[in-house]
């Protein structure tokens, strides 16, 4: 087949539509600035979301060839690779809004015990960054998509002054609150990004509770919603569908020129050209593209002299521990959906609270899955069957608390992804290799994690469910990859500069997940978000003063 | 208590906000399925043996048991792409029609005390599919757990107990 190329030259062309892509668009066209985006998928229609199949009906209708919109990208269709035995989740979205269409809305700042946390301990490089370079983009942040929440900043969580009100607490997590007090941790109101009261034009939340399936009002931030719908309205933002992007294109002076992508469907090749260029497919997606954008001036991969692109891949570890509260049991079952998730969040408390540990970094809890569930899972795990399981089914259901502990893993240079010329997908373009491993110090803070989960189940005094001390749930399912194309003040040991430039490519950018040097115990989105905007501002100016 | 018309308010303006009206129908205005299931694999007789084991494991009380929310239709759904586990059932489930009519639930309680038998991963592979569905079918959730979740809500109250706050 004959590559397609358009001569048309873009102001920018931006990969990715989720998060870190629809707030470049969203930022650059308000400021002037034309944009194309590629999108590898295309828009999800509201209107087929099944956000109000019961679910009883769920598999009678899927039985009957009904098909909720598959948001997931189907693992088939895009294959990747990871070593035998070493298993990595990678959840990836094609589409308008990327995985803003399913997120789970967690909306924490980073503060400075994050920002400064290899600094201080000097495991790998420092951020180029601190929380006043952020803050105020967190604030705009805020603002503009709504983040619901309560006043309790604190040194690992600040910034609530633009909070949207926070949802009630359910029975559970006021006892949960309640039992951390009396072994001083302070579980506090969630974060979370719904609206819970209309805001810029969006609908407040109906607390139907199944926001992973997609909201039908879109009633929490999605990128589609908030960024490119606007973006569409300022006359600047094009968007070509099923557009799989497979590498940067550069010139003989080293500049980037362009992408070349593949049709979704048609597998036909295309090119498009472009004054500046800006990455944002998601930390792993954007990373097998730079590897795969190889050329005489960049035999590594474009911007990649420093050979860190696709190293130091960071996800954070999770485990889940659950529990019943006496004072639940068998108490009259409420409507626990609320807003789809947790109300309140346990911040990150060790490591900064004067006792010495034997890890560096630390762990934050989630506590989603409390209350009355639309299924009894819990049940597998009571003993025996009949009447009398029954019983303990129906007791223990009003009463189920679930906490989520979430912790840091260090940057490590072999933790990363690669790519084989040899192992290609569909379309001849070489697929990503993940190799990714835990180490000493997320075993050490795994243990430190159990032991704070069933100290609160016990202060509580909790039923505990049965569960296994150490372990931990699949390396990827975090959903929070980072690292692998990390900003930082030296070029000989980062890939981007902290406007998310590269050292090596002035016209080239990625502003998703992948620059950030470590990925802390926290959701990432929020960060994202302030740090595309801040970037995006950054490259608006270069552009307009003729540096670009 | 926010009135019943601020309810439907709510429930209004999410309804005006989608995009393409009438291509969008919520599950109140959905047709229960009115055709029986069609069985994927299993046969006529190992149809009525599920519905007998997963009723050892949620008995008919005060409220429906297992067979009666069709729990033997979601586990032969469930398992129609998994031929391997559908073999493991299959195995059981001769194995339970073989024993007396008067020693299953004594066998079944055995089997589910040896959990690393053969007979003990049929039974916790039966328990867990008769709780998936039982739990998730209108006679075990809405039903017996007495959820009401999944619905549009003016606002959403939370706790109201001030015994549980700290």
């Amino acid at each position: 087949m004959q590559i397609i190329r358009p001569p048309e030259v873009h102001d920018v062309i931006i990969i990715g539509s989720g998060a870190a892509g629809g707030m470049a668009a969203w930022n650059l066209t308000r400021q002037g600035v034309n944009v194309l985006i590629l999108d590898a998928g295309t828009k999800f229609p509201r209107h087929t979301y099944w956000t109000h199949v019961k679910p009883w009906e769920w598999w009678r209708r899927l039985d009957k060839g009904g098909r909720p919109p598959r948001f997931e990208l189907d693992k088939k269709e895009q294959p990747y690779e990871t070593p035998e035995g070493r298993t990595f989740d990678l959840i990836r979205v094609w589409g308008r809004g990327g995985k803003t269409n399913i997120w789970g809305r967690v909306s924490l700042r980073y503060s400075d015990v994050d920002f400064l946390g290899p600094a201080r301990d000097g495991w790998e490089i420092p951020w180029p960054i601190r929380y006043k370079d952020i803050g105020p983009y967190y604030d705009k942040v805020d603002q503009l998509i709504g983040v619901c929440g309560g006043e309790d900043d604190q040194d690992t969580l600040p910034g609530s002054k633009y909070h949207l009100p926070a949802p009630a607490p359910r029975c559970g997590e006021q006892l949960l609150k309640k039992a951390g007090k009396t072994i001083g941790i302070n579980i506090v109101a969630g974060r979370r990004a719904v609206l819970t009261r209309p805001h810029n034009g969006h609908p407040q939340c109906h607390y139907c509770g199944v926001c992973g399936r997609g909201c039908d009002v879109g009633a929490f931030f999605n990128s589609s919603d908030f960024l490119l719908e606007p973006a569409f309205q300022t006359g600047r933002l094009k968007i070509i569908d099923n557009a799989v992007a497979a590498r940067v294109l550069n010139d003989r002076s080293g500049k980037a020129s362009g992408v070349q992508y593949f049709d979704r469907h048609t597998k036909q090749e295309l090119e498009v050209r472009g004054k500046v260029i800006v990455v944002a497919a998601s930390c792993i997606d954007s990373t097998r593209i730079l590897l795969n954008s190889k050329s005489t001036e960049y035999p590594n991969g474009i911007g990649n002299s420093s050979d860190v692109i696709g190293r130091y891949l960071v996800e954070q570890v999770r485990f889940h521990m659950y529990g019943f509260l006496p004072e639940l049991m068998g108490a009259p079952t409420q409507n626990d959906d609320g807003i789809g998730g947790a109300h309140i969040y346990l911040p990150r408390f060790n490591n900064r609270d004067g006792q010495k540990r034997d890890y560096l970094r630390g762990y934050g809890m989630q506590f989603w899955g409390g209350g009355a569930q639309s299924n009894a899972s819990f049940a597998k795990k009571l003993p025996g069957f009949g009447v009398e399981l029954k019983q303990a089914v129906r007791k223990r259901y009003p009463a189920l608390v679930a906490l989520h502990p979430y912790g840091e893993v260090l940057p490590r240079k072999d933790n990363r992804v690669t790519v084989d010329p040899a192992r290609t997908d569909a379309y001849g373009v070489p697929i990503a290799k993940i190799t990714y491993a835990i180490g000493g110090n997320e075993r050490r803070m795994i243990a430190e994690m159990y032991d704070s989960a069933e100290a609160i189940l016990r202060a509580a005094k909790a039923e505990i469910l049965p569960f296994e001390r150490g372990w931990i749930d699949t390396l990827g399912s975090a959903i929070h990859e980072h690292g692998t194309c990390r900003m930082g003040e030296d070029p000989k040991r980062s890939a981007l500069n902290r406007y998310c430039q590269f050292h090596d490519v002035k016209n080239l950018f990625c502003v998703d997940g992948a620059a950030f040097p470590t990925c802390t115990e926290k959701n990432p989105t929020l960060t994202i978000l302030a740090n595309a905007w801040r970037a995006t501002d950054y490259l608006a100016g270069e552009m307009k003063a003729g540096r670009l | 208590m926010k009135s019943r018309r601020q309810a439907l308010r709510t429930a209004a303006s999410a309804v005006a906000a989608l995009p393409v009206l009438g291509q969008h129908r919520h599950s109140a205005a959905s047709p229960a399925p009115a055709e029986p299931y069609k069985t994927k694999w299993a046969t006529a007789e190992e149809m009525r043996a599920l519905a007998e084991v997963a009723d050892l494991i949620i008995p008919r009380t005060d409220t429906p048991g297992a067979s009666d929310a069709k729990v033997q239709e979601y586990i032969d759904y469930a398992l129609a792409g998994d031929p391997k586990r559908q073999a493991a059932i299959r195995a059981g489930l001769g194995w339970f029609r073989g024993l007396p009519a008067d020693k299953r639930v004594a066998t079944l309680q055995t089997a589910s005390e040896n959990p690393r038998t053969p007979n003990g991963r049929f039974f916790q592979m039966m328990k867990e599919l008769t709780i998936d569905g039982y739990y998730q079918s209108r006679e075990g959730l809405a039903g017996e757990l007495g959820w009401n979740g999944n619905t549009f809500l003016p606002e959403f109250k939370g706790c109201t107990h001030p015994e549980h706050k700290g």
